[in-house]
This record gives structure tokens, C-alpha cells and sequence, in this order.
């Protein structure tokens, strides 16, 4: 069996981050195994501009981001396979790959850097009756037709949910010529930024209808159209309120969810908040020697976050991989009042550094203040003048602090609570 | 005309009122400096980098574009339309220019990557 120190499991910007910190550490065998034709992730697909304001103090689309991270990988000498895809993960930290190349390959590894990213949430999300005609399609499989394949999903197009995804094919298929009827959404907010709203939707006029959804759809073989309902403050729709619109393509855009098969196979704890592994501030999970990064471990929004801390759990596998070390106990971080799904939920007490928690609040919070306490004791208390539930928040705490206690609370808190 | 705004700079997304009946423009409902600066840009000269995907002549798949600057917002459309006219053969590296003047601006289309 072929033996390494670090595996990486995906080639998106976690992956890359991860596996060029780690050679930066001083890591000679590692290996980074993407089942794609090529490495960079679903940045490939977002040609939109946004990415890396952050890190490289401009803005450039998701494939120049993702080329920058590929060539220093390259000039690096990091091996990645492609078209190889990892089939298993055991708890002991063997991993089976299988490629057209080579076949199946057993390797034993130091340690493991979980990459796998996220997908969208399945038609499932789309409760409606009726039939399920073709047309209908997620908005990132819509994405990566128009943008990696050339093809034009339809002419007419209605868009189900304000994720940013969904506001961004709703501009990428008006430029590409079709015509966009409405966006949806359920809720009586957006959950997409602002900035997305203004250049994605009303530069184009197409209107966005706040608490409504999609009670039918029509056609037998291709859609033809379907019906919106506005609905009440319990999201029930009510009758009455039905428009009509013609269409070939519906859109869904409900949101992303982490790819953790491999992980629950692999004996790693979840996080029910966020659907990723439950983590160490060295990005560690429940399996000693098996680290998670990036859209896997939790939804992000923005990729230079991903980068910054993929490039921690990088460091962290190769240090794990040069010899274990003696268990000197964890701080926990639990998620208070008005905030989901805080990020690592465990902080080890012989790591070093400042800890960066991230997390997402449950409705907006205006004039809102983050605390971390440790029963009646404040570590730490940080004013935002707003927080949203489509952008994650996050906070800085000094290692000093946060090691010192034994469980420690984020909460946050509106200007009017 | 008075018009409403959404500024973008921040996720409070100040609903921003600019008027101009008194013959200059009259922000009012920002909240910081940096919303006013966009609003004056906003109502004066909106610009957008554009970006696309556009098909290659001898590929089967496309390669992404950007403007090299933004472009002023009302011409995102006819600039769609002369971009998707071109014919632009493979192979393209990321940076290279694929049209010098889109649409009289002097701004340039590169491509966003390499399709070998
Ligand atoms: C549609 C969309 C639009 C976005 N827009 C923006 C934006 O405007 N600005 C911004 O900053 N961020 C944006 N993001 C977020 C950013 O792109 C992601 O946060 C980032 O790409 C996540 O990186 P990742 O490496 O964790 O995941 P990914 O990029 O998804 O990479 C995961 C990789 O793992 C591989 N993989 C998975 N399973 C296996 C396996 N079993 N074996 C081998 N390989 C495997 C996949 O093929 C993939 O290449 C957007 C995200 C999406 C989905
Ligand atoms: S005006 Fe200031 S506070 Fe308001 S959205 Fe703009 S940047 Fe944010």
C-alpha cells in the first residue's frame, strides 16, 4: 500500500489552499485527488467578477481566482489527479481512490484534508404539485451549462428563490438573450446580497416578489408555465393571489448544502446547524488526524474565508502527519441566542493563535451586538450595525481568552432586545 | 426626478432617496460617507464590468470574458450583442484581448480563461 503524509480530497480553492499551505510547511508527499477534468472547484463556473476583494485587494471572476491558486500549486510541484475520484475515507485514515488511469489505489495516509465542497439542494425543496416536465433545472447546473458547456437552457425563464446564484443566472440569462420573468421567494426577505439584487435584478427589470412561491407548474414533455401564489405569514399560500406566466425554464435556487458522504462514512461527526463536520480551531474532525476546509465544512459566501481557512487546516494536517501529540483538552464553543451553526465548535487548548468563529444569525439583527461569554463572563463583545442571515458573520477572539475557559457562548443580540 | 436607491457597499443596504428637482441631486437616507459617494456615482455615470461566456469557433465549449473596466450600464446590452457576434478561435490564455474597443469605449474584452 502506498503510504503519503497528507491526502487533500477535492481541488477547489479549499483543496488548493490547503495542499499548497501544507508544501509551504515543509510537506514533500501529498498528494491532491480531484474526480473533475480540471482543478478550481465550482469557481470554474462563477464567471461573474466578486471573488478575492479580500485577499488580493481586487476583483476578479471565480476561473482567474481559482488560475491564481493552480499556478502557485504548480510552481509548487503539487501533484494533483484528476479525473480521479475518492471513493472512501476509513477512520484509520486509508483511502481508496479509483481513476481510468490507474484503477482502484489503497493509500495510507498521515492525514486527510476533506475538500469536497457543497451542492444545491435537490428538486425536493420545490413542493408543488403537478408534473415534472424537463426544463426545470438548479440554477448551478444552469450555471455550468451556459458557462462551462455553451448551451442556453431556454427562452423564457421564471427564477424560485433569491440565493445569489439564482440572481446571477437571473443577469447571466438575460445577457445571454433569453428573458426573465420574475424571481421568487418565499420569504418576505432576500437571501442574496444586496449588491446582487441591484446589478442582477433591477439593472434588468425584472421584478422580484418577496413572500410568494410556485403552487403549479404545466406541461407534459418541456414546461410551458407556471402559477405563483403569495403566502401568508406562515409561507401558506393563499388563494386568490395566483398569476399566470408563461415559461420554458424554472430555476431553482434553495440554497446549498456541504457534500459530506464521505465524511459520515468516514465516522466523522456532524453538525446539525451546519451540515458539516464538527471541527477543532485546527479545522480537526472527531476523527483524529482527519481535517475538514472550505464549502464542506460549512457554507461560505465568501471564497477568500475559504482560502484563509483551508490554508489553516493545510498546516494543521501536515503538523498531525509529522507525529501525534499529547491530548491537552478542548474548549467548546456553543452557539447562543439568535446564531446558528458557529464555527470550530471545539477550540484545543495547545493550539496557538487567535480563533476566528464564524456563524450565521437566525433573522435580522439591526444596531446588533456579537458576545461571547463564558457563563457571566464577558470575553468579548463586538457592535455590527447590521446582521443578516444571507451573509456570515465573523469575529476575531484572542487565543489567550478563549483557552483559559471551558465552554465558551456566542450569542447575538438585536439594538431592541 | 426623484428616485430610490439601494446602496450595495455595506448589508445595512440603505434605502438611499436622490433628487434633482432643485437642479443638482439631493441624497438623503444614507447612513455613511460611503454611501453617498455611491449614490452620486450611481445617478451619474452607473457602470457595470460586464462578464459572459462566449462560444469559440473550432471548440466545443465556450471560454469567459470580462470588460477590462466597467462599462457604462446602459450599454451592457449592446455590448452583449457585439461580444456574441465575435469569432474567436481557440486557443485563448487568460488576459488576452479578444476585442480592443467594445462598443466605442476604448475599454477592451480579455478572456477570464485558458482554453488551450
Ligand atoms: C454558484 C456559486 C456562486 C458563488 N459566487 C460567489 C461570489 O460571487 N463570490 C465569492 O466570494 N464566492 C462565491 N461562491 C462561493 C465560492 O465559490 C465557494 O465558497 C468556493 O468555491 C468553495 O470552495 P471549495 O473548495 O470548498 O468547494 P468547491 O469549489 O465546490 O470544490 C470542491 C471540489 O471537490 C471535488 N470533489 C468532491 N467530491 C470528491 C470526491 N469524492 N473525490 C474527488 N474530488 C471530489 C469537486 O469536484 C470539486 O472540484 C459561489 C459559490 C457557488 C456555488
Ligand atoms: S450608506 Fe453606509 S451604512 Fe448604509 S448601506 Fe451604504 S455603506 Fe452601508
Amino acid at each position: 500500500m502506498e503510504r503519503i503524509d497528507v491526502l487533500v480530497v477535492g481541488a477547489g480553492p479549499a483543496g488548493l489552499a490547503a495542499a499548497i499551505a501544507a508544501r509551504e510547511a515543509g510537506c514533500k508527499s501529498l498528494r491532491v485527488i480531484e474526480r473533475e477534468e480540471r482543478a478550481g472547484g465550482v469557481l470554474r463556473q462563477c464567471i461573474h467578477n466578486g471573488f478575492g476583494l479580500h485577499r488580493f485587494g481586487e476583483e476578479l471572476t471565480g476561473p482567474e481566482y481559482a488560475a491564481r491558486d493552480i499556478r502557485k500549486a504548480a510552481e509548487l510541484g503539487i501533484e494533483i489527479d484528476v479525473s480521479t475520484t475518492v471513493l472512501s475515507v476509513s477512520n484509520d485514515r486509508v483511502v481508496t481512490v479509483i481513476s481510468k488511469s490507474r484503477g482502484l489505489e489503497t493509500i495510507a495516509c498521515g492525514a486527510i484534508v476533506l475538500a469536497m465542497g457543497c451542492r444545491e439542494r435537490p428538486r425536493g425543496a420545490l413542493s408543488t404539485p403537478g408534473t415534472r416536465p424537463a426544463g426545470i433545472y438548479t440554477a448551478g447546473n444552469a450555471q455550468k451549462m451556459i458557462n462551462l458547456m455553451g448551451l442556453m437552457p431556454g427562452k423564457h425563464a421564471v427564477i424560485l428563490g433569491s440565493g445569489d446564484i439564482g440572481l446571477i443566472m437571473a443577469r447571466r440569462l438575460t445577457l445571454q438573450g433569453a428573458k426573465v420573468l420574475a424571481c421568487v421567494e418565499i420569504m418576505p426577505y432576500s437571501g442574496g446580497l444586496n449588491r446582487n439584487i441591484v446589478q442582477c435584478l433591477q439593472d434588468f427589470d425584472i421584478p422580484l416578489y418577496l413572500s410568494h412561491t410556485i403552487t403549479d407548474i404545466r406541461g407534459s414533455e418541456r414546461l410551458t408555465g407556471v402559477t405563483m401564489s403569495r403566502v401568508d405569514e406562515n409561507r401558506v399560500p393563499i388563494k386568490g393571489t395566483e398569476t399566470e406566466f408563461e415559461c420554458d425554464t424554472l430555476l431553482l435556487s434553495c440554497g446549498l448544502i456541504p457534500e459530506n458522504e464521505l465524511t459520515q462514512r468516514a465516522g466523522v461527526e456532524l453538525d446539525s446547524a451546519t451540515g458539516g463536520a464538527r471541527v477543532t480551531d485546527r479545522l480537526e474532525t472527531s476523527v483524529s488526524g482527519v481535517f475538514a476546509c472550505g464549502n464542506v465544512l460549512h457554507v461560505h459566501d465568501l471564497v477568500d474565508y475559504v482560502s484563509e481557512e483551508s490554508a489553516v487546516a493545510g498546516r494543521a494536517a501536515y503538523e498531525y502527519a509529522q507525529g501525534a501529540r499529547d491530548f491537552a483538552g478542548r474548549v467548546k464553543v456553543v452557539s447562543g441566542n439568535n446564531v446558528r451553526g458557529a464555527v470550530p465548535q471545539f477550540i484545543d487548548k495547545d493550539s496557538t493563535g487567535d480563533v476566528r468563529i464564524m456563524f450565521r444569525v437566525g433573522k435580522i439583527l439591526k444596531r446588533a451586538r456579537v458576545l461571547v461569554t463564558e457563563g457571566n463572563n464577558e470575553l468579548l463583545s463586538v457592535r455590527k450595525p447590521v446582521l443578516v442571515p444571507g451573509e456570515m458573520v465573523n469575529i476575531t477572539l484572542s487565543g489567550e481568552k478563549a483557552r483559559s475557559a471551558g465552554e465558551i457562548t456566542v450569542s447575538a443580540f438585536g439594538g431592541d432586545e | 426626478m426623484a428616485r430610490e436607491l439601494i446602496c450595495v457597499c455595506c448589508p445595512m443596504g440603505c434605502r438611499i432617496s436622490a433628487d434633482n428637482s432643485g437642479g443638482s441631486w439631493n441624497f438623503s437616507g444614507y447612513t455613511c460617507k460611503r454611501g453617498l459617494e455611491y449614490a452620486s456615482q450611481e445617478v451619474a455615470h452607473p457602470s457595470r464590468v460586464l462578464t459572459a461566456s462566449i462560444p469559440l469557433s473550432n471548440r466545443s465549449v465556450p471560454v469567459s470574458v470580462k470588460s477590462a473596466s466597467p462599462l457604462p450600464k446602459e450599454l451592457l446590452i449592446s455590448a452583449m450583442r457585439q461580444i456574441l457576434s465575435l469569432k474567436v478561435e481557440a486557443p485563448v490564455s487568460i488576459g488576452q484581448v479578444l476585442l480592443k474597443d467594445v462598443c466605442g469605449t476604448g475599454i477592451s474584452l480579455i478572456a477570464t480563461s485558458d482554453v488551450l
